[in-house]
């Protein structure tokens, strides 16, 4: 997963990817793992994803926060090789 | 929208066969376009991100462009039917008016595109180009080449777009809509050499649809991921 190549959409997919497939509320940290991004970078992406609906974000019972998704975000991930394609055709 | 006399902008032009034939091959390629502004509309939803929305607004004034064009020749034909020497002060008023919103239209349609491929966003800079453009426009609206002039003019620079994003991606939906791009800018192309040969204005029109469905089949490639 080189970030180098990655585009923006492709991020985000990997994000969202990182947090259905943990199926519950997800740290940072195992995020910062699955993304493949420096601190400052996820902290930017999460302020989007959060800003668009697609995660919400949550304290559990130490005050920790936890990031799951929302349905804007499944739709996204169903979604995701059609909006790609469509994306890179017209180069949008 | 057929090269015309000096004294009605859409006198009817092309070979006699083709009459209602130019106006179905716009009409197919009016509902490609609105299928282009649906995807570009159900894209920009889904990913909350208005990257999607020059392409989407770009195609909808083409498609508003189309209606206004299609409607003109119905009206127009109705009238005729009605009989032309009875309705001929009517016929002109509603072919000039049809006339001239098909080309602010279709016009201000590829403006949105052009200043979506050249990257302008400074205010200023995006006034220019849109008052320069309108302004030939409204010329355009007596004056057939000058409209067709201008859309070769700004389709070269969205093709110019669609031939780098090509090569930066290489793939098959990329090449496929800068083909189709290249195809609709070729019907310009031929429009305006019309007045030398009938067979140049049936090529334009072919050559147009052929882009639209070149275009459609990205977007079914796109759906069937």
């Amino acid at each position: 997963m080189s970030d180098k190549k990655r585009t923006h959409l492709d991020i985000v997919h990997d994000i969202l990817s990182a947090m259905r497939d943990k199926k519950e509320p997800i740290v940072p940290t195992h995020l910062l793992y699955r993304s493949n991004l420096s601190h400052d970078r996820l902290k930017i992406y999460l302020d989007e994803l959060i800003q668009k609906s697609f995660i919400a974000e949550t304290e559990d019972k130490a005050g920790k926060k936890r990031y799951q998704l929302t349905d804007d975000g499944y739709k996204f991930l169903q979604n995701f090789q059609q909006l790609r394609e469509f994306t890179k055709s017209f180069g949008l | 929208m057929p090269v015309g006399s000096e004294m009605v902008p859409i006198a009817i032009s092309g070979p006699v066969w083709f009459i209602g034939i130019d106006a179905v091959l716009e009409a197919v390629s009016g509902v490609i376009a609105l299928l282009i502004v649906l995807a570009c509309f159900r894209y920009a939803k889904l990913a909350k991100d208005n990257r999607y929305a020059p392409l989407g607004w770009g195609f909808l004034l083409l498609f508003l462009g189309f209606i206004a064009q299609l409607t003109t020749s119905f009206a127009i034909w109705q009238r005729v039917k009605e009989g032309v020497l009875q309705n001929i002060v009517e016929i002109t008023e509603l072919a000039y008016v049809g006339h001239a919103a098909y080309v602010l239209l279709t016009i201000s349609g590829l403006i949105v595109l052009a200043l979506w491929a050249l990257r302008i966003k400074e205010h200023l800079h995006v006034a220019l180009v849109v008052a320069l453009a309108l302004f030939l426009a409204i010329i355009g609206i007596t004056s057939q080449p000058v409209v067709l002039l201008l859309s070769v003019t700004l389709l070269a620079f969205v093709c110019l777009r669609f031939y780098m994003n090509a090569c930066e991606q290489n793939t098959a939906g990329a090449w496929e809509v800068l083909v189709g791009f290249m195809l609709i800018l070729g019907s310009q192309l031929a429009l305006l050499l019309a007045p030398i040969s009938n067979q140049w204005y049936v090529g334009g029109y072919v050559a147009h649809v052929i882009g639209y469905l070149v275009l459609l089949g990205v977007l079914a490639q796109v759906v069937r991921k």
